[in-house]
């Protein structure tokens, strides 16, 4: 045990090493730089990632905590470094992502004097943090730090805003070293789970005809995937996932029905219509979810299984709510589960999933007498060359949808995308952070032409860490998603959606990543495995059909009944 | 419906609890009609009293994103009816109407108001009692153009019955 003054500084780096950090996205800048000059003498502990922008540095703190279970961590200075991590704290927020950002700021004495490069970040990011906290003395830094961290990973994850002022960064403290004593905080305490809520769930899951169980992140975040495919084999209950649940379970199970929502699968959304009891674990009924509410699965009872109370009744009422950790509830819940054949139900599943093979998914994909790569084919090509073992990160679009309807999942994590705020300019910078946080395993970054170049400026990442991601640019000279979307509800009218493109090879060529482009199908599957193959990282630019469009598609505010195939 | 609820948090008093708060009204546009803070029957632990015109799911939905904010240890809601419920007003009236006793019989008789400052041109008048009865006041004082100055607290609230519950999670 240590029992020193040392500078606020170093006390953050040792806080952090004792939470088990050693990765930190980052950029540095005026106020933070007593900070970077301690980190130089951690370089061997800590591992900065230098990113080319605090958006990059925060989207790649999330693909980090995501592929990793762990929390991110990034900093960045204070004023216009702070407000340029606004949208990936946003998103972690309603994406459920543990992760502690430190930002600087002027010296207490400063605050409030329009100081350079003050920003109140406190006030500017409290409606999208978990909890925030100004540093304002280095005796401070221990105990905040290690609350920082309990409080991101503890409960639902999410983001923590850490404002660290420049006098304690640069004061004496006693850093004493110890392990701090547990945080006592109201809203993470457990509450017991009873064992007459657990026979009633487990009574109505025997009793129901048409089962559905819903898998949300929840079940990721909370290494409940074993748990939840166990209680689906055990009942013989199918399954079907949310966006951000995707990869919990292999998407190749025979249970598995597939993903839930706007451009879901016809099955899942189908069976919701029809179920008698939908088992939601670890997910919240958002709005892509669920199309018109009050037409929402109008025959089901519904099971609410959730680590946030806040999320019971918020949109869709649920017959019981059950309060937990969905690995801790299922675990109670699956022993009393039965066997039940439900031939009728398994029956219907695979005549939607026929059906929609049959109306969308081979027209998709079919390569017969066409002159352009289609975005589905191109994504079921990455999955199949894969073979569904590799972390696919999206951005978001088009490309998003597709990567969720034809990629191949075998294990947990493997699906990261922008889910609840929808933000482009995600994919690359948390690919990055991703393959921080799995170095073993392969990364694949979808991105669409658009979100690309939201923050391509994160090449010079790739370029400088040295890391081996394949980057996947879907390239149709559109923002795709709004085109559809002007195509189908605004007479075609094509309103600022047409992208006139720079050179994507001849980027990566400047970043020194090796690259490709590929127009024609027949080129496709080798061009794929040719970016498999190499060693290092790879841009792969598929030229895309420009006007394709996903499909089936529940329009906004539509019932899930009202599904449009083309 | 839409009627008043009023939300009761005991919170750590700790700067940016406030803001999380008012931030849960803001972002579903509600207006808050009146706010109090004061330090709470326990050291260190404030209590927030916020009353606003809603409806009971929106107000359910506020209290339990409410309850996920780190800073607060209990959080609920009440209606009107639920809470001995008071707020303070002070008026100032021109001293002229000490001359004129129709006028001033009201205010020092029948208002249940104290005087509490008599200045050479001005009254200063406090009344507590229900945000109807201190706008019933003022609304008087104002039709007869004796109304110079007007300042009204938020809400002071004690449950009428007993909370071993809350009592019990807060300490």
């Amino acid at each position: 045990m240590k029992n020193e003054y040392i500078k606020g500084t170093e006390a953050l780096i040792l806080s952090l090493l004792k939470e088990g950090v050693d990765t930190i996205f980052g950029y540095p800048g005026g106020t933070i730089m007593p900070l970077y000059d301690e980190l130089y003498n951690y370089k061997e502990k800590i591992n900065h990632i230098l990113v080319r922008h605090e958006q990059g540095a925060v989207h790649a703190a999330e693909g980090f905590a995501r592929s990793s279970g762990k929390t991110g961590v990034c900093i960045a200075t204070a004023g216009p470094g702070a407000t340029n991590l606004v949208t990936g704290i946003a998103d972690a927020l309603i994406d459920s992502t543990p992760l502690v950002c430190i930002t600087a700021q002027v010296s207490a004495d400063k605050l409030g004097t329009n100081f350079f490069q003050e920003a109140d970040t406190i006030s500017i990011t409290i409606p999208v943090t978990k909890w925030s906290y100004q540093i304002t003395s280095a005796d401070e830094i221990e105990e905040i730090i290690s609350k920082a961290f309990y409080i991101a990973r503890t409960g639902r994850p999410g983001p923590v805003l850490i404002s660290f002022t420049r006098n304690a960064q640069v004061g004496f403290t006693n850093y004493t070293g110890k392990q701090n004593s547990p945080h006592n905080i109201m809203c993470f305490r457990k509450e017991n789970l009873t064992s007459s809520t657990v026979k009633l769930a487990a009574e109505l899951i025997n009793k129901a005809k048409r089962p559905l169980i819903i898998v949300g992140q929840g079940v990721i975040i909370s290494g409940a995937e074993e748990e939840t495919l166990k209680m689906a084999e055990r009942g013989n209950i199918p399954i079907a996932s949310t966006l951000m649940g995707l990869s919990a379970i292999p998407t190749s199970h025979h249970l598995f029905a597939g993903n839930v929502g706007m451009h879901g699968n016809f099955a899942p959304n189908m069976m919701t219509q029809k179920s008698d009891l939908l088992i939601a674990i670890g997910m919240r009924f958002s709005d892509r979810v669920t199309g018109d509410i009050s037409r929402y699965a109008p025959k089901a009872k519904i099971i609410h299984i959730d680590i946030d109370k806040a999320e019971f009744n918020k949109t869709v009422k649920s017959y019981l709510q059950i309060h937990g950790d969905a690995k801790e509830v299922v675990a109670e819940i699956l022993p009393l589960i039965c066997y039940s054949a439900r031939d009728d139900w398994f029956g219907f599943k695979e005549e939607c999933i026929k059906d929609e093979k049959r109306s969308v998914i081979d027209k998709a994909i079919n390569t017969n007498n066409r002159r352009t790569i289609s975005m589905a084919k191109a994504v079921a090509t990455i999955a199949q060359e894969s073979r569904g073992n590799a972390v696919i990160v999206t951005d978001v679009g088009q490309h998003q949808m597709f990567c969720a309807r034809y990629s191949i999942f075998n294990t947990s994590r493997s699906m990261i995308t922008s889910g609840g705020l929808g933000t482009m300019g995600f994919g690359l910078p948390a690919a990055i952070g991703a393959k921080f946080g799995a170095m073993e395993r392969e990364i694949i970054a979808v991105l669409g032409d658009g979100g690309f170049q939201m923050t391509i400026q994160e090449l010079g990442t790739i370029m400088q860490s040295g890391i081996d991601i394949k980057i996947v640019v879907l390239n149709n000279s559109f923002l795709g998603m709004v085109r559809q979307w002007q195509e189908l509800f605004f007479n075609g009218r094509y309103s600022s959606t047409e992208m006139d493109n720079p050179d994507f090879l001849k980027i990566a060529e400047s970043y020194r990543i090796t690259s490709k482009r590929v127009e024609n199908p027949s080129q496709l599957q080798m061009a794929v495995r040719e970016m498999l193959l190499h060693k290092g990282s790879y841009l792969l630019e598929i030229v895309v059909e420009k006007e394709e469009n996903v499909y089936p598609m529940i329009p906004s505010g539509a019932s899930l009944d009202e599904i449009i195939y083309k | 419906m839409k009627k008043e609820y009023i939300v009761i948090a005991f919170v750590n008093n700790q700067i940016s609890v406030l803001n999380r708060i008012t931030s849960a009204y803001l972002k579903r546009h509600i207006n808050i009609e009146s706010l109090n803070v004061s330090e709470s029957f326990i050291k260190g632990i404030s209590t927030v009293v916020i009353s606003a015109v809603t409806t009971a799911d929106e107000t359910e939905r506020i209290v339990n994103q409410l309850g996920n904010v780190i800073d607060i240890h209990k959080v609920d809601y009440f209606s009107q009816e639920d809470l001995i419920y008071k707020e303070m007003a002070l008026y100032k009236i021109p001293s002229t109407i000490l001359k004129d006793k129709s006028q001033s019989d009201y205010i020092l008789n029948h208002s249940n108001s104290r005087i509490i400052e008599m200045g050479k041109e001005y009254l200063i008048v406090e009344k507590s009692g229900s945000r109807i009865e201190l706008e019933k006041l003022k609304s008087k004082l104002e039709r007869k153009k004796l109304l110079a100055g007007y300042s009204r607290s938020g809400n002071v609230v004690l449950h009428r019955e007993y909370l071993p519950e809350l009592l019990h999670k807060v300490s």
